[in-house]
C-alpha cells in the first residue's frame, strides 16, 4: 500500500487538538472501546467500505 | 490496513497504490433514483464486452489491487456480471457488490454466494415511501429488504448504505431500527450531494447550517450501533473536525489506536473507479470530465494509475494543499484534511479544495452568529457524473429562513422510535444541548470568528458557464414509475 503521507508530527498535533475539542464539549476523551476481535467490535474485512484516511503509516 | 506487494515486473519502485476498486459494469440501471450520481438507466455507449473486461480483472489483479467492488447503474443486469466477479475471485482478489436490490432474491442471492462474491452492500435510503421516491421506484424498499435477507440466508455478508439528505435524515433513527432488524452489520451513510440527477434535486441537499443538528444525532446512532451489532461507518463526505470526528470514525486494527480520524482524500492512493467504458478515475464518485485519467482500451492499467494527473493527484500531500482555497485554505485543520472530500467541494464549486459540508466549519459560523446556504448558480449538463456550480450566502443567523420550506431539517424533525423516547425521554433534548454546547465551544476557541481571517470569507466566484440554472424538481412530487 502506499504510504498516507501524515508525519507523526502533523498527526501528534491533530491530536492533541481534537483531545481539547471533546474535553471542552463533552468533559473528557471520549472513548469508544472498540476493538478488533471483541465483542461489541468490528469485523474487519466486513465493513461497507475500504478503511478511508486511516493513517496507518508514517512517512 | 492492506499491504500489498508491488506489482509483478516492477522494479521495487513506488508502492502499490490503489488497493480498492471500485468497477461500475454497466449503467443500466432497473432504478430511477432522483439523486443518482452518474444518471444510470440504459447502458452506456461502448460498456467494455466480456473479452475486455476479463482482461481488466487481470490487470487489476498485476497492479495489486485487493477488492473489486462491483457497481452500476445495476450490476447484476449485465449479462456477464457473474463470470467477471468469479474471475475477480479466481484472481485471488476480494469481490463485493453494491446494488439496489430490486430483483435480488433467493437464487440470485445462492449464485452470489457461488461466484464468490463475500459481501453486498444494499442500498436503503430511507423508510418505505422515502426510499421508493428516492428510488424512482415503488416497491423497491421491499426489493431491498428481501435482497438482504436472501443475501443473508445464502451466507453472503450483507451490509447497508444510506444517502442522507434533508428526506432521508429525520428518518436515520427509524431506518437505524430495520437495518438491525434485518441484521445489518456494517452501515455505511454518506451526505447526498449535487452530482447527477441530484445536481437536478437541490433541494433534497441539506444546508451547511444542518449539519449542526446533523452531527449530534448522527454520533448518537453510531454509538447505539455499538451495543446492538450496527457498525454506522461515515462515508468521505461526513466530517470533519468536530467534535464527533473521532467518534464517527473509531474503526479497529489501527495499530492500538482506537481512535482515527480524517487525513485527507485517498483517492488514486487507495482506490481506483472505473466507468463501464474503460474510462479510470481516482474515485468512482468523481467527475469524469475533471478526473478522467485515460482509457483502459488506450493504455495499460498500470501505465494511467502511475502516470496520469489525475491519478496522481493526492500523492503529494503538499501539492493537494495547494489547491485549497475560500474556508479550508485559513482552517487551522487545513494540512491534515486538505478539504475533506474531493467528490463533495468539485461538485459544488465545480473545483476541489473548499468543501461546504463540514462540521468544523458550521460551527465556526454558527459561533459568529452567522451560517451558510449553499444556492445553485448553474445547473448541470445532463450527462453521467455530471455537477453544476453553487455559491455561498451568507447571513446572520437571526435571517428569517423561508416558512415554506417542508424539507428544512433539524433535530426537532427527527422521528425517534418510541422505545427510545421511553428508555430515554431526555435523549432529543440532550442532543440539542450537546449541539449547543459544540456551538459555545468554538465561540471560546475562535473569539473572533467569523471574520478575523479574509481568506476564510473568499466567495466562491463559478467559472461562467453556459448551463443555465434549473429550477429543482419537487422533491416530493409522485414517483415516476
Amino acid at each position: 500500500m502506499k504510504k498516507v503521507d501524515l508525519s507523526k508530527e502533523l498527526y501528534d498535533q491533530t491530536t492533541e487538538s481534537l483531545d481539547a475539542i471533546e474535553q471542552d464539549v463533552f468533559g473528557g476523551r471520549v472513548k469508544t472501546d472498540v476493538k478488533a476481535g471483541a465483542a461489541n467490535g468490528c469485523i474487519q474485512g466486513a465493513c461497507p467500505g475500504p478503511l478511508y484516511g486511516v493513517p496507518d503509516d508514517f512517512s | 490496513m492492506l499491504e500489498a506487494s508491488p506489482p509483478p515486473g516492477s522494479d521495487g519502485g513506488p508502492a502499490v497504490r490503489s488497493t480498492y476498486a471500485v468497477w461500475e459494469i454497466t449503467l443500466r440501471c432497473n432504478l430511477r433514483c432522483i439523486h443518482c450520481g452518474s444518471r444510470a438507466g440504459d447502458a452506456r455507449t461502448g460498456e467494455l464486452d466480456t473479452a475486455e473486461a476479463l482482461d481488466l480483472v487481470r490487470q487489476l489483479a498485476e497492479v495489486g489491487v485487493r477488492e473489486v467492488s462491483l457497481i452500476g447503474g445495476e450490476a447484476f443486469l449485465r449479462r456477464d456480471w457473474l463470470d467477471i466477479a468469479a474471475e475477480v475471485s479466481r484472481r485471488g482478489m476480494r469481490c463485493t457488490m453494491t446494488t439496489g436490490g430490486y430483483g435480488l432474491g433467493p437464487k440470485m442471492a445462492r449464485r452470489i454466494k457461488d461466484a464468490g462474491i463475500e459481501r453486498v452492500s444494499v442500498s436503503v435510503d430511507g423508510l418505505e415511501a422515502t426510499h421508493d421516491h428516492l428510488r424512482g421506484r415503488q416497491g423497491s424498499y421491499r426489493r431491498c429488504l428481501v435482497a438482504i435477507r436472501s443475501l443473508l440466508e445464502a451466507g453472503v455478508s450483507a451490509s447497508a448504505n444510506t444517502q442522507i439528505n434533508r428526506l432521508s435524515a429525520p428518518e436515520l433513527p427509524r431506518v437505524y431500527e430495520v437495518l438491525r432488524d434485518a441484521g445489518i452489520g456494517p452501515w455505511q451513510t454518506q451526505m447526498t450531494v449535487p452530482m447527477g440527477n441530484a445536481a437536478d434535486h437541490h433541494d433534497l441537499l441539506l444546508q451547511p447550517y444542518e449539519l449542526l443538528d446533523v452531527f449530534p444525532l448522527l454520533a448518537h446512532i453510531h454509538e447505539r450501533g455499538f451495543g446492538e451489532g450496527v457498525r454506522m461507518q461515515p462515508g468521505n463526505n461526513i466530517g470533519y473536525f468536530g467534535p464527533y470526528e473521532r467518534r464517527l470514525r473509531a474503526r479497529p486494527g489501527t495499530g492500538g489506536k482506537d481512535v482515527v480520524f480524517w487525513s485527507g482524500c485517498t483517492g488514486g492512493v487507495l482506490t481506483l473507479g472505473i466507468e463501464a467504458d474503460g474510462t479510470i478515475k481516482p474515485d468512482p464518485s468523481l467527475p469524469t470530465v475533471a478526473y478522467r485519467g485515460g482509457n483502459i482500451r488506450n493504455q495499460s492499467l498500470h501505465d494511467i494509475i502511475f502516470g496520469a494527473d489525475a491519478l496522481v493527484m493526492n500523492d503529494d500531500r503538499s501539492l493537494a494543499q495547494g489547491d485549497l482555497w475560500g474556508f479550508c485554505s485559513g482552517c487551522e485543520f487545513a494540512e491534515v484534511c486538505r478539504g475533506g472530500d474531493t467528490w463533495t467541494s468539485h461538485v459544488f464549486f465545480d473545483r476541489r479544495g473548499n468543501n461546504p459540508y463540514c462540521h468544523y466549519r458550521s460551527l465556526y459560523h454558527a459561533a459568529g452568529g452567522m451560517r451558510e446556504r449553499v444556492v445553485q448558480r448553474i445547473g448541470a449538463e445532463g450527462l453521467p457524473f455530471d455537477n453544476g456550480v453553487f455559491g455561498i450566502e451568507r447571513e446572520s443567523v437571526d435571517t428569517p429562513l423561508a416558512a415554506d420550506d417542508p424539507l428544512a431539517f433539524g433535530l426537532d424533525k427527527v422521528q425517534w422510535p418510541e422505545s427510545w423516547l421511553a428508555a430515554d425521554p431526555e435523549l432529543p433534548a440532550r442532543l440539542r444541548a450537546e449541539r449547543d454546547r459544540s456551538i459555545e465551544v468554538w465561540r471560546r476557541r475562535l473569539p473572533e470568528a467569523p471574520f478575523s481571517n479574509p481568506a476564510l470569507m473568499e466567495e466562491t466566484s463559478p467559472t461562467p458557464r453556459h448551463v443555465p440554472v434549473r429550477p429543482p424538481a419537487d422533491p416530493r412530487a409522485a414517483c415516476s414509475s
